[in-house]
């Protein structure tokens, strides 16, 4: 009768695969859960009116997605993003310039550079004030200090006046 | 075997007509600006070889003149053609095909200037007011949805009373609609600082909106007026052209009215809650509600306003019919 019986040799290749396969999948799993994390962080960064508990999936992330949060509100969107972004306006100005020369309806009155500028920081601000909504809404001890150096030292007001209104509603 | 002329066009004749003499009908739109390719949406009662059956929602491309293959007279299927071109008005037809050759002609109308008073209680907007306007022109135009907006600007923001009546959201709607600030049967749009939402669309944690359209949301006597806007500080490029995609009557936002995470759209499309500043897509099903909706609400204000004829077509974003076109059907562009 035929009986397994596996040798020790092949016994401690088979843990040792299980024990691998346990260390790659946690780091697989980690992985996942970090890009889970920037993913729910950009559907709140981005949705307009927030209908998918885009807020309550960022704060379910807790601390562990609080330095993603704490770089958009220091630094705005990625560079990445912005340069794609600028791109896109750039694009659009021409578009809208070549529209102009026939439909005296629709005059573009700025420079491009102008033009860019305005949409990128009106992008770059939204991003940064939801950055500050979400430090509030998880209120760890990181996210009091991001908000509170932002309230004194972000070059803008509205970032400011975001901070300000967010340590508010951690004091609550 | 010499054949002359008329023999060779005489057999040229017979090969290319059926024995059974149904040739193709003809489509001819007049108007077309350009060289443009006009797309044709077409209900009808088509046949060929010997069988019929209800075609609905064939998108064709025409510079004018389109062979249509044999339609026949209705019995039972819905006869209708929708046709979208570059600066002209969308058009829709019921063609009274017969069961022989016809021809059925369209001729277009112009584009439709779209009024719109423009009141700025946002100082900082008012450079971005007119560039969302041109960019919301210039949306509607590549989607053939046949408007361009026509708007007049008005800069309130050092006006304490007009600031203080326009307030921050849809419950200002009756004070707005009795004011100096409100220009009646015309698209109203207030470029105010924040936007405060209805109790309906309020979110926990959510503090502000980009823009919003009150055609649902009214102060507890006016149930809502799709002519009344409000654009945000924390608007993007594309907010305004959104907001008007509502006023135009693709409602409400969780029922079609935005496209996120339905099937065949993506976030390069204008209905699409938040994404890209520079998302510019209306599909076809968008822009034939855009210019024919009824609903409670209003419907477009295109025909509310009387820049269309009525009656609409109730059509809501997720209803597909016979008369109603699936929301994400489309067009190849260019």
């Amino acid at each position: 009768m035929f009986k397994f019986s596996p040798s020790a040799k092949l016994a401690r290749t088979a843990c040792a695969a299980m024990l691998l396969v346990a260390y790659t999948g946690k780091e697989a799993r980690c992985q996942q859960d970090a890009e889970r994390g920037a993913k729910a962080l950009a559907n709140w960064l981005e949705c307009d009116y927030c209908t998918q508990n885009e807020l309550a999936i960022v704060k379910s992330y807790g601390e562990a997605i609080v330095p993603g949060i704490v770089a958009v509100l220091n630094e705005g969107p990625s560079t990445a993003k912005h340069a794609d972004l600028g791109k896109a306006l750039a694009e659009r100005y021409d578009q809208l310039v070549e529209q102009s020369k026939k439909n005296q309806n629709a005059p573009v009155a700025v420079t491009k550079e102008k033009f860019v500028e305005l949409y990128w920081v009106a992008f770059d601000v939204r991003h940064r004030v939801r950055a500050a909504q979400a430090l509030a809404a998880i209120g760890e001890g990181r996210a009091r200090a991001a908000l509170e150096a932002t309230a004194s030292k972000a070059d803008r007001e509205d970032v400011r006046a975001a901070a300000r209104e967010a340590l508010r509603t951690l004091a609550r | 075997m010499r054949l002359s002329i008329p023999g060779l066009f005489a057999i040229a004749g017979l090969v290319s007509c059926p024995l059974t003499g149904s040739a193709d009908d003809e489509l001819r739109i007049e108007n077309i600006v350009g060289d443009d390719n006009a797309v044709v949406v077409m209900d009808s009662r088509a046949s060929a070889g010997g069988t019929w059956w209800c075609s609905n929602d064939e998108v064709l491309r025409t510079k004018g003149e389109l062979t249509v293959g044999q339609r026949d007279a209705p019995s039972g299927c819905n006869s209708e053609i929708a046709v979208f071109a570059k600066e002209i008005a969308m058009a829709l037809s019921f063609p009274a095909w017969s069961d022989s050759d016809d021809i059925h002609t369209m001729t277009m109308k112009p584009i439709i200037d779209v009024p719109v008073s423009v009141w700025i209680t946002n100082a900082s907007m008012e450079v971005r007011a007119p560039l969302d306007m041109a960019n919301a022109t210039w949306i509607y135009a590549q989607n053939k949805v046949g408007v361009q907006f026509i708007a007049t600007y008005h800069l309130v923001s050092g006006d304490a009373k007009a600031v203080a009546t326009i307030g921050k959201s849809c419950d200002s709607i009756g004070w707005i609609r009795r004011s100096a600030w409100y220009t009646p049967s015309t698209l109203n749009i207030y470029y105010v600082e924040n936007i405060i939402l209805p109790p309906e669309l309020a979110r926990p944690g959510v503090l502000d909106v980009p823009g919003l359209n009150c055609d649902r949301f009214g102060d507890g006597r006016i149930k809502g007026d799709a002519n009344i806007t409000f654009i945000s500080g924390s608007s993007n490029l594309a907010t305004l052209a959104h907001e008007l995609g509502h006023a135009f009557g693709l409602r409400p936002g969780s029922q079609g009215g935005h496209s996120n995470d339905l099937r065949g759209f993506d976030p390069s499309n204008v209905m699409w809650g938040g994404g890209s500043p520079t998302r510019s897509h209306f599909s076809l099903g968008q822009a034939f509600r855009m210019n024919t909706q009824a609903d409670e609400w209003g419907g477009t204000m295109l025909i509310a306003n009387g820049l269309r004829a009525g009656p609409g077509r109730t059509c809501p974003p997720l209803t597909t019919s016979d008369i109603c076109p699936p929301l994400a059907l489309d067009w190849s562009r260019p």
